[in-house]
């Protein structure tokens, strides 16, 4: 009897202890949200804006490569040897499925999908403010989402799109994509100039919502503006371009940099000319062995270093019969110029580029990523300014001098000079001033202009055979744009069909 | 008269009524004569009765009737019934019980006689596993059980091993079966947050603890475990108590493994290195039009430059960097007990030296097993034990400054020392990524120590003679400290100016488990079995990490740090589970069984979560009837087959959520990002299998043979789908596809010599699996890459109608002998060909070439070969392993064969074999230094054939007559040798590869002789 009971009351334990456990089963993550229910406050769409940004510091994007494409290719640097980093980018060694820099593809459509995270949960009417400046932050961080979707898709574009100016944008661009996609969407490839208008709608729609204070790692309506006078640059839109930039050189309130506090300005952060920072922060987006600062620093230094790119004999030559140039402050020795490989000795060889060298901060690898700053939009303008219509040879002379006066051993331009002297001597100071930031192929190959590259030779012989490449290119090199990667292409094969032409 | 006739009468009668005598007798084993003591001798069909043997192997029953059938029984022989017949005196020889018929295996939730057990398990016994010379019982595993591959994962000590039981049915879900020590499941595999050091969790069990291990194969053996169980279930049980008196049992190891047991794409010689990176420079300045003299001096300028001659002549850097490496281990262990209590208590210490040395482990366990009787129908066990494994170890990945195998073999010219001719060391980096680890190992560390407790607590109840209750909590709690410490000298810490990280890490799992046995006997014939349970299951594991850089010098502390920083984080999952089983028996010939699970996961929507698993099972055992009674030559035969359903889930605990995942931090503010983009009907992966199976023995069980056939069907497999990235996600988690796996298990084994001084055993296992995709939802191919390390050293594709481990990449077609161009069948009709090779079209440039499955990684069979000889107190036992028809990928060669893209890496030396003019025929192009094709091909893809002495023991039993003086009952003297031999269709590289068919750069398995000592008093 008392063993039944036992038995009868254990029984019932065992059905009571399944069916009223139900809950038990459900359990959360620690360190993240289910993302339908992530966004319901201001607080939390700066919380994705924060981490759009940090998207924005990867190593594939601005925190390195972003920039090292443009300067590997722009034929100012060159490799010393084979077999380091990104040597493929100076040798176009791409194939789609070797060599692709997939990663671009990858992390600008991830920067895409942050920014419309935010732009789709805030035109839902998800996010709820509660005052005015809760509602003017919000338009702040829809403004700055907006910007970065327009920067992102502008960037893709010039990585797999021809130049706009070579078919007025009729060439395959990149898909644009302004809604969260479907899981299983296959996009297919819109025009360079459907992407172009995407963009510009988008800065045009940010600009009024971002506000003018400057500050630091945040982009205001100024970097809206530089980025937009950027984009009308590269189209070909030279009033509009002109217009922008005269709007931000006139009405900003950023100063350019004097020649003494030039060399200054690269180890500190926030300069007068920074339009926008992307803040590069310990143990937080720091890449240490990883950042721009290893990628140039020469190889025989420190055991870390990489050394993968020094100048290049083409651009040390456009310095060489100047030697109060203030730009020589920004070049070091390079690894053949420092004698500590003495079999590899070139005396006085400056090819060591130190604008990531250090801003301050420890470790010293973590050095803002300068993204807009006011040089690059004077020379927007001056550029701009010369190929009007009808040119303003007074403000172009005016505004390229304010940058060529850097070099104190040249005479300043006048009105006189003819226009394509003056347009020659600013994409000559496009390339000296903006070296290292991400520049010089785009701007060689959006004006229709040609590439050279003389070989990375050293000690009588190429450190690197590029016979693939050839020691010229131009915008009908078909490889001059990266391939829509195979991984794309397995997932997507209707974009296979669209790849760039060469691949 | 009348009262006398009336007690005669009695008399008689109660003589006839009663018939009991006193019967009396002795019990002997059939090998030798001796006495078998503790012997059970029941009186068949009367309950209460019955005595046990004594230390001479009489017994004694005072009462019993003359017709009664005694039943005598011992472990580890075959018990036989024996009419009295009348008899004063029964003596009776028992037999050996060859075949284990009697055997009781631990199966799901109880335990099962072999011989009549319809599921497919087989079993390794204590013997097997208490000589393996690692810390590890795993390796006892090895072609021991048919169907069972097991691949190390590093010859690393301490790393973790991958187990597959009949073939590979997940993509992306685990495919290692689940553990059970004692009736519970524990946590297994990796335990460490370091990245690229394995620290194996099964590390913290004492082989020596072991009883046997039993391995459930098909479903009806394992889907009470349901939905873990679809991958097999490894079940350990721990020694217990034995009634007798107290035994003390003493243990001493020492092993030592001075090489690496194959070769492991040697290093080509120092003048041979030279020569090839001459060569590599001297053919591109050939190519680009210079003269011989100019191409010379090119050469020898780089080679003055970058390797110069040392005066010293060459440095032996693998025998600077690599040992004999030494096994230690010191065991006690007491058993005993009495009829109330029983007990089994270890302590063991073992240290296992890997070659490299900055490699070892140590470990420091204890365990005390306990059986207590509560009260007549109670009893209660509890297993105790708790275990300490430190392991110093390194990055096993492709990592150049981390990896000191790979440093050794491919960044490490003998060309260069570790010190500059003046004494003083070499801080700077050679070329490429080489480093003078010999210097600077003085700056590093990496620790990891798991600390695991484990209480088991078992309540058995007996209701009543038909129902017993169980109640089973298990508490299993593993601790790992990591340490990871790396000063400012170092190469690795310099950018940090010194770290120091320290990993914490708790896993917690409680188990509650109840269940009701009904057992009952109806009419004598018909047996019925019932089983009713619920089990719950709490899994938490709880991370946390900090660091400290910017050290000062010698100081190892976040503490001292100038900088700190860290994280934390927890995840968790349970299962809710409904339990039952149906078995039933006639008169022991037919068997039927039944189960079902149903069994819900936290790791699902609601909606999915509950999963059922079931099987049912059947056998025959032919032998026992009326018709084969007479066929003297046939042991035994049996029938048995199983058809069931068994789950696995995902390995993500929240696999099923889309998740916006903070820790994305700007400007030290908060951030957020969407990370991850889910299939929110995420369902369980299923296992349907089936299996049929007989066994038989002949001539006196002299002969077995076993055969199992088995068909593995696994659909709804998880797998990350690729999806177009301009989605912002590269993939998608979802429920994809199919693998099928088939094939056949054969034992075969029998006593070649079996007489009274010498036996021979001769056993053989084949098993053969054909594993294929069956399905992949929208029928797209899946590329994927092997997960190692994160390396992706090979590329395999998921395609229907293939094995799903197949290898995928170019189609090497070889060398032309007229200019040394490497070639690949371009397997298209689109590339304009470079010329006909071997009637098919070829390319000298490897893009214009298609990807192909060039091979497959499943062996066309495999197996283990045993041999056992005894002889007096020696014995001799050799445990061969073999492979026929599977592929491997040598990864290592990429680096180590590669033409000359890698400007200053060392040379295997099968680059010696290369292309140098004209007419040559070499299996390698001609050596130029420029960007050649390395990336995957079937170039480095081998056949992978093998036969390996896996172990061999050597051991000596000490006479018992000479024992019995020094009151000592058993010694044992041995030597045993791990990988002493092996036999490979290939010789550049150990061919126990990776589960994914790769040779890569984790650490090599070495040769090991170990000796011991083993006295039980």
């Amino acid at each position: 009897m008392k063993n039944k009971i036992l038995f009868l009351s254990l029984a019932a334990g065992l059905m009571l202890t399944l069916t009223s456990c139900e809950g038990f089963l459900n359990v959360k993550p620690s360190t993240s949200k289910e993302s339908g229910k992530s966004m319901s406050t201001v607080s939390d769409a700066q919380v994705a804006l924060n981490g759009t940004y940090r998207r924005l510091t990867s190593s594939n994007y601005y925190g390195r490569r972003m920039l090292t494409y443009a300067d590997m290719k722009g034929g100012d640097f060159g490799v010393p040897t084979l077999g380091i980093s990104d040597d493929a980018l100076y040798t176009f060694a791409h194939e789609k499925d070797r060599n692709n820099y997939y990663t671009f593809w990858a992390t600008l459509y991830d920067v895409i999908l942050q920014s419309n995270n935010i732009l789709t949960n805030i035109a839902n009417g998800n996010v709820v403010t509660s005052s005015t400046a809760e509602a003017t932050t919000l338009n702040d961080i829809k403004g700055q989402a907006l910007m970065i979707r327009a920067l992102a898709h502008f960037d893709l574009c010039k990585l797999y799109g021809y130049p706009y100016t070579k078919d007025n944008g009729a060439s395959w661009g990149v898909p644009v994509v302004t809604t969260i996609l479907d899981p299983f969407a296959k996009p297919v490839r819109n025009t360079v100039a459907e992407v172009y208008t995407q963009v510009i709608q988008d800065l045009t729609a940010a600009i009024p919502l971002l506000p003018t204070t400057k500050r630091l790692g945040n982009m205001n309506q100024w970097a809206a503006k530089a980025l937009l006078a950027r984009v009308y640059l590269y189209k070909g839109d030279w009033t509009n371009a002109y217009n922008t930039a005269k709007n931000i050189i006139e009405t900003a309130g950023y100063t350019l940099y004097s020649n003494t506090n030039w060399v200054g300005s690269w180890a500190q952060p926030n300069g007068s000319e920074s339009i926008f920072e992307l803040l590069i922060v310990p143990d937080e987006s720091d890449l240490g062995n990883s950042s721009p600062r290893s990628f140039y620093r020469p190889r025989n230094d420190v055991r870390t270093d990489l050394g993968a790119a020094v100048a290049s004999d083409i651009f040390l030559n456009m310095f060489k019969l100047y030697p109060n140039d203030v730009r020589w402050g920004m070049l070091g020795l390079d690894e053949f110029g420092n004698n500590k490989t003495p079999s590899r000795y070139i005396a006085n060889r400056m090819g060591w580029m130190k604008k990531f060298e250090s801003d301050g901060k420890n470790p010293v690898s973590a050095v803002n990523i300068k993204m807009f700053r006011l040089s690059e939009v004077y020379l927007i303008g001056a550029e701009a300014a010369a190929k009007l219509p009808t040119p303003d040879l007074t403000n172009a002379v005016k505004w390229l001098n304010d940058i060529r006066k850097r070099n104190p051993d040249l005479a300043p331009l006048t009105i006189n000079d003819p226009v394509n002297t003056i347009i020659a001597e600013v994409m000559l100071e496009r390339r000296k001033e903006l070296i290292g930031e991400g520049h010089t192929y785009f701007d060689i190959l959006r004006t229709g202009g040609t590439i050279a590259y003389d070989g990375a030779i050293f000690f009588g012989e190429p450190s690197v055979p590029a016979n693939g490449r050839g020691t010229t290119v131009n915008w009908n090199y078909t490889k001059c744009v990266l391939p829509i990667p195979i991984e794309e292409i397995n997932a997507n094969p209707g974009i296979g069909q669209q790849q760039n032409p060469g691949y | 008269m009348k009262k006398t006739f009336l007690v005669v009468l009695s008399l008689l009668l109660v003589n006839m009524a009663l018939a009991q005598i006193k019967v009396t007798g002795k019990v002997t084993s059939s090998d030798d004569g001796s006495p078998i003591p503790f012997a059970t001798v029941q009186v068949k069909g009367v309950k209460g009765v019955g005595a046990t043997t004594d230390a001479d192997g009489k017994y004694v029953f005072e009462k019993v009737s003359k017709d009664a059938i005694l039943v005598f029984s011992y472990i580890g022989y075959t018990t036989i019934e024996v009419p009295v017949n009348n008899r004063s005196v029964v003596d009776v020889i028992i037999k050996p019980d060859a075949l284990n018929l009697e055997e009781v295996m631990v199966v799901a939730y109880g335990t099962a006689k072999k011989s009549t057990f319809t599921g497919s398990a087989s079993t390794v016994k204590a013997d097997a596993i208490k000589d393996v010379p690692t810390a590890s019982f795993e390796n006892a595993l090895i072609g021991n059980i048919p169907g069972l591959q097991m691949t190390p994962g590093s010859g690393q000590a301490g790393s973790t091993v991958n187990i597959r039981i009949r073939g590979t049915g997940s993509m992306s879900a685990s495919n290692e079966p689940l553990y059970v020590i004692d009736g519970v499941p524990v946590v297994s595999g990796d335990a460490t947050q370091l990245a690229y050091v394995s620290n194996n969790a099964m590390n913290s069990i004492n082989p020596n603890d072991i009883e046997s291990i039993t391995v459930l194969k098909d479903a009806a053996a394992s889907s009470l475990y349901g939905s873990r169980a679809a991958n097999g279930v490894i079940m350990i049980t721990t020694k217990s108590g034995k009634k007798g008196k107290m035994q003390m049992n003493f243990k001493l190891n020492y092993g030592i493994t001075p090489t690496f047991a194959f070769n492991n794409n040697e290093k080509a010689s120092p003048a041979d290195q030279r020569m090839l990176r001459y060569e590599t420079f001297y053919n591109l300045k050939i190519v680009e039009g210079k003269t011989p003299a100019e191409a010379d001096a090119y050469a020898a300028g780089q080679l003055a430059s970058n390797l110069p001659v040392d005066p010293r002549g060459t440095y032996d850097w693998e025998k600077a960097l690599f040992r004999a490496a030494t096994f230690n281990s010191y065991e006690v262990s007491i058993n005993g007990g009495n009829d109330n209590t029983k007990y089994y208590s270890s302590i063991n210490y073992t240290k296992e030296e890997g070659r490299s040395k900055q490699n070892d482990l140590n470990r420091w366990s204890g365990r005390i097993n306990v059986n207590q009787k509560i009260s007549d129908n109670v009893d209660l066990i509890s297993n105790i034990s708790f275990s300490s494994v430190t392991k110093k170890g390194f990055n096993d990945s492709y990592s150049n400054g981390g990896n000191y195998f790979l440093m050794e073999r491919n960044l490490l010219f003998n060309d260069w020392f570790p010190t500059a001719l003046d004494g003083s060391p070499v801080t700077t980096r050679y070329r490429s990524y080489g480093y003078n680890v010999l210097y600077f190992d003085q700056f590093r560390e990496m620790i990891s120590t798991i600390n695991k407790t484990s209480l088991n607590e078992t309540l058995n109840i007996k209701f009543n003679d038909n129902l017993t209750g169980k109640a089973v909590f298990s508490y299993d709690e593993t601790r790992v400290d990591d340490h990871d410490w790396r000063s400012a000298e170092h190469y690795e810490g310099s950018s940090k100016s010194g770290y120091v990280t320290e990993y914490r890490t708790k896993i917690k799992k409680i188990i509650s488990s109840n269940t009701l046995n009904y057992n009952r006997t109806f009419s004598e014939k018909h047996n019925l079995g019932l089983l009713l349970g619920v089990e719950a299951e709490m899994n938490k594991t709880d991370n946390a990490w900090i660091q400290g850089s910017n050290l000062p010098s010698g100081m190892k502390t976040v503490g001292s740090a100038g900088k700190k920083d860290g994280s934390a984080s927890f995840y968790e999952s349970r299962v809710l589970s409904f339990i039952s089983r149906a078995e039933y028996n006639y008169d022991n010939k037919y068997y039927l069984s039944g189960s079902y699970r149903k069994d819900g996961s936290s790791r699902f929507a609601p909606e999915t979560r509950w999963g059922d698993f079931w099987s049912v099972s059947g056998s025959w055992r032919i032998k026992g009837e009326k018709f084969m009674s007479d066929i003297n030559w046939l042991s035994n035969l049996r029938l048995k087959a199983s058809y069931g359903v068994n789950g696995t889930w995902p390995d993500d605990p929240y696999g099923y959520m889309s998740l916006f995942a903070y820790g994305q931090n700007y400007n030290t503010k908060p951030g957020g990002v969407v990370s991850t983009v889910a299939d929110s009907e995420l369902k369980w992966e299923t296992n349907y299998t089936a299996n049929f199976g007989i066994e038989s023995s002949f001539l006196d069980n002299r002969l077995t043979f076993n055969v199992d056939y088995f068909n593995r069907k696994s659909t709804n497999l998880l797998q990350n789908v690729p999806i177009s990235s301009v989605t912002g996600f590269t993939s998608i988690k979802t429920n994809v596809g199919e693998i099928s796996n088939k094939g056949f298990e054969f034992e075969v084994r029998g006593d070649v010599i079996r007489d009274k001084e010498v036996r021979w055993t001769l056993g053989m296992n084949l098993s053969t699996i054909k594993s294929e995709v069956t399905a992949l939802y929208g029928g797209n191919d899946i590329i994927w890459y092997d997960p190692t390390g994160n390396d992706s050293q090979a590329k395999f594709v998921y395609r229907v109608g293939n094995s799903p481990k197949s290898f995928y990449g170019k189609e090497w077609a070889g060398v032309d002998p007229e200019n040394g161009n490497a070639m690949w069948y371009t397997n298209n009709t689109t590339t304009t060909p470079y010329k006909q090779w071997n009637g098919r079209p070829v390319t000298t440039n490897s893009s214009l070439a298609n990807d192909v499955i060039t091979g497959c990684v499943d062996p066309d069979f495999f197996g283990g070969i045993s041999s056992s000889l005894t002889w007096k107190g020696i014995s001799l036992d050799l445990n061969f392993v073999y492979s026929v028809g599977g592929d491997a990928y040598n990864s290592m060669e990429r680096y180590m064969n590669d033409d000359g893209y890698f400007s200053w890496r060392t040379m295997g030396v099968q680059a010696l074999d290369r292309w140098q003019k004209p007419g040559d025929l070499a299996s390698n192009p001609r050596r130029i230094y420029d960007t050649g094709f390395i990336g995957y091909q079937s170039r480095w893809q081998y056949v992978n054939n093998y036969l390996r002495l896996k172990t061999l023991t050597l051991a000596y039993n000490l006479p018992q007559n000479l024992l019995k003086k020094y009151k000592v009952s058993n010694v044992r003297v041995y030597f045993s040798g791990m990988n002493l031999w092996t036999m490979a269709s290939q010789n550049n590289f150990d061919p126990e590869v990776s589960t994914y068919g790769v040779n890569s750069w984790e650490m090599p398995l070495g040769k090991t002789y170990t000796f011991g000592l083993e006295i039980s008093l």
